[in-house]
């Protein structure tokens, strides 16, 4: 865009001067063959002038030719006579070649050449006339010679003359022309030069009017440019001004950052030891969560043979509380048994007592019997209540074994998970001691870098230092660009553009 | 000194009161104590035919209420009564705990009575025997001998079997 505006300036610029040049080069031709023009028809003008005048001369001498030939009549002198002839025919020759040098002389007027050639003719008829005018003179016949002027001579003069007024008519009449054609040719180039002038102004003026924008344009924009060029260059010195107190701390941040390199590199060390350590524990916590492992599968084991013992408990309860249920029916049965020897001894005594006296050792025996009985249903009832017992301690067996069977199976999930625990746990110890291997090996790498930074520490503080002189110098160049910006606009304003 | 007196008045008349039981029945009985609601009674031998399971009681009806019904023993139909009903006892329905107590009078009466358990058959002192104490139910005053001190209760098995109440003849 910037490029084809340029060129556009440049472009309008050269075309205005080409402009220029071209209506300059054309009013010069046109001036140039307008001159040429008015200098043939001069040219022509002076040849007319010189024909007319020839044609002039040519008369005097064609009447001074008449009045030496009329004077033969009078002259008495034969020697006075017979010189004038001699002068008459010299004259005569004369005025021939005067009009063949004429005639051959004339280029371009077709019409007055014809007339001269007329002329000549007419001249050579009456040179011819004249010799025997001549010869009559020179017989002496006076009068016949006076005869011959006024019937032969003077008409020819007559034509001659009038052949000579006419010529003398055209060639005034072409005159006239050329004059006529010479004045319009001036008026011509007048116009052209004052038209092709005009022009030329115009351009000038409106080039004038384009340059003089485009100046005022320029030096708009270089203003800009310099009040642009004062901000930037201030806003620079203060930038440098700033950059200047960076280095400056940046130098006192090297010196701090060298101090602190040195910390983080015993730092690197203590850490490097702690990894170590760490992957010593590691792997101590490996082997550690292996047996840990190994204990939990033997768990495990152990809870699959609970289990096992468990339903092998579970069934002989079972089979016990039958059996059990069992002893409890042979016992009602021994209860009923007593029951039934008890109201027998019953009755037996009641028989006893009814037989008296005779009765009295079968009460005893009734008695006995009935002690037994009762011993019989106490024991029962004791069986009973051991039953009772043991039904109870049956049932809580089957509860606590159902119990042991669900803790055993919450065991077994528990120990499960604390396999997955220790495998996770495991892992993780792996992958603490590779985190531990890496840390140890990064401490190694860091601690390289560590004493990489020193040196490289060192160039910066060399390149701060530098840095520190560039900006110096960045000051200084900043300083000039200003008063450069402030000369510019000095110069802008001195020359009011 | 006033109450001493009466007291010792008292003690000596319950004293005389004593000797004259023990002249009434000085001598002692053979009795079978058997339980009713947790309480001890007891009944003169001489009128216990036999005792005997429960084992099936048919319910007569038109009877009076303390009459359980009739059971069949060894071929003999014998009425059975409900002695709580009798005595205005509380009412616990019957089980095959209950016991039968067979009574039998010289006039060759015979009929059950519904007893909760037999106990022993022993020998009491009808002379350490007591009177019921005057707030009894009347309806069991009327069959009581009196108390023992050990708390049982001694009925009078001649009313019982020869009482209007329980005996209905033509």
């Amino acid at each position: 865009m910037e490029k084809y505006l340029r060129f556009r300036a440049k472009g309008r610029i050269i075309t205005s001067f080409l402009l220029i040049i071209a209506t300059t080069v054309i009013t010069l031709l046109l001036a140039y063959s307008g001159i040429q023009k008015i200098n043939k028809t001069t040219q022509q003008l002076s040849l007319l002038d010189s024909y007319i005048y020839t044609l002039g001369s040519f008369r005097a001498d064609f009447n001074r030719s008449r009045a030496l030939s009329i004077s033969l009549i009078i002259e008495k002198d034969d020697s006075e006579r017979e010189k004038n002839k001699l002068l008459l025919k010299a004259e005569q020759e004369e005025m021939l070649q005067k009009i063949d040098e004429t005639e051959k002389a004339i280029s371009g007027f077709e019409q007055i050449k014809n007339s001269f050639a007329q002329k000549r003719d007419l001249l050579e008829n009456y040179i011819d006339a004249r010799r025997e005018y001549n010869n009559l003179v020179d017989l002496g016949a006076k009068d016949e010679a006076a005869e011959y002027i006024n019937t032969v001579l003077s008409p020819m003069y007559n034509e001659m003359r009038d052949a000579i007024l006419e010529t003398e008519d055209i060639l005034l009449q072409e005159k006239n022309n050329l004059t006529k054609l010479n004045t319009e040719s001036r008026n011509k180039i007048i116009f052209q030069a004052s038209l092709m002038g005009s022009i030329l102004i115009l351009l000038t003026i409106s080039i004038f009017i384009y340059l003089m924008g485009m100046l005022r344009k320029i030096s708009r924009e270089i203003r800009d440019g310099i009040e642009i060029l004062a901000n930037s260059s201030q806003d620079i010195l203060s930038t440098i001004t700033e950059m200047s107190t960076g280095a400056s701390e940046t130098a006192a941040s090297v010196s701090e950052t060298t101090a602190t390199v040195e910390e983080v590199r015993q730092t690197a060390a203590v850490a490097n030891k702690k990894a170590q350590s760490l992957l010593d524990s590691t792997n101590r916590v490996k082997s550690s969560a292996h047996q840990g492992q190994a204990s939990l599968n033997q768990v495990i084991e152990g809870m699959e043979r609970i289990d096992v013992q468990m339903k092998k408990i579970s069934g002989t309860v079972v089979k016990l509380s039958e059996q059990n249920r069992r002893i409890g029916e042979i016992t009602a049965s021994v209860a009923d048994i007593a029951d039934q020897s008890n109201l027998l001894a019953v009755n037996a005594a009641i028989e006893a007592a009814k037989a008296g006296e005779h009765g009295k050792g079968f009460t005893v025996v009734a008695q006995e019997i009935r002690n037994l009985s009762d011993q019989s249903k106490r024991a029962t009832l004791q069986v009973k209540e051991i039953l009772n017992e043991i039904e109870k301690s049956v049932n809580e067996t089957v509860g606590v074994t159902d119990e042991s069977k669900k803790t055993v199976e919450t065991g077994k999930d528990l120990v499960s998970q604390s396999n997955e625990v220790i495998d996770i746990l495991a892992g993780n110890i792996e992958e603490t001691a590779d985190a531990a291997m890496q840390i140890s090996s990064s401490n190694h790498q860091q601690m390289a870098g560590m004493d990489q930074i020193v040196p490289a520490m060192e160039n910066i503080k060399r390149a701060s230092e530098q840095n520190a002189e560039g900006i110096r110098q960045a000051q200084n160049a900043t300083r000039e660009l200003h008063s450069l910006g402030q000369s510019l606009k000095n110069i802008l304003q001195k020359f009011n553009l | 000194m006033e109450k001493e007196q009466i007291l010792r008045h008292r003690a000596a008349e319950n004293a005389m009161k004593e000797i004259d039981v023990m002249e009434a029945i000085a001598k002692p009985v053979e009795v079978l104590k058997f339980s009713l609601l947790n309480r001890l009674y007891a009944m003169d031998i001489k009128y216990v035919s036999e005792v005997s399971y429960i084992r099936e009681i048919t319910p007569i009806p038109g009877t009076p209420q303390f009459v359980a019904g009739v059971i069949n023993l060894r071929g003999k139909i014998i009425s059975a009564i409900n002695i709580k009903t009798l005595f205005s006892l509380e009412e616990r329905g019957l089980t095959e705990q209950n016991r039968l107590i067979v009574l039998k009078n010289n006039s060759n009466i015979i009929f059950g009575v519904i007893c909760d358990a037999i106990g022993e058959i022993t020998k009491m002192d009808l002379a350490t025997l007591e009177e019921p104490p005057a707030n009894f139910p009347s309806g069991l005053t009327r069959y009581i001998s009196g108390i023992f001190p050990d708390n049982t209760i001694l009925l009078n098995a001649n009313k019982l079997t020869t009482s209007n109440e329980i005996i209905i003849k033509k």
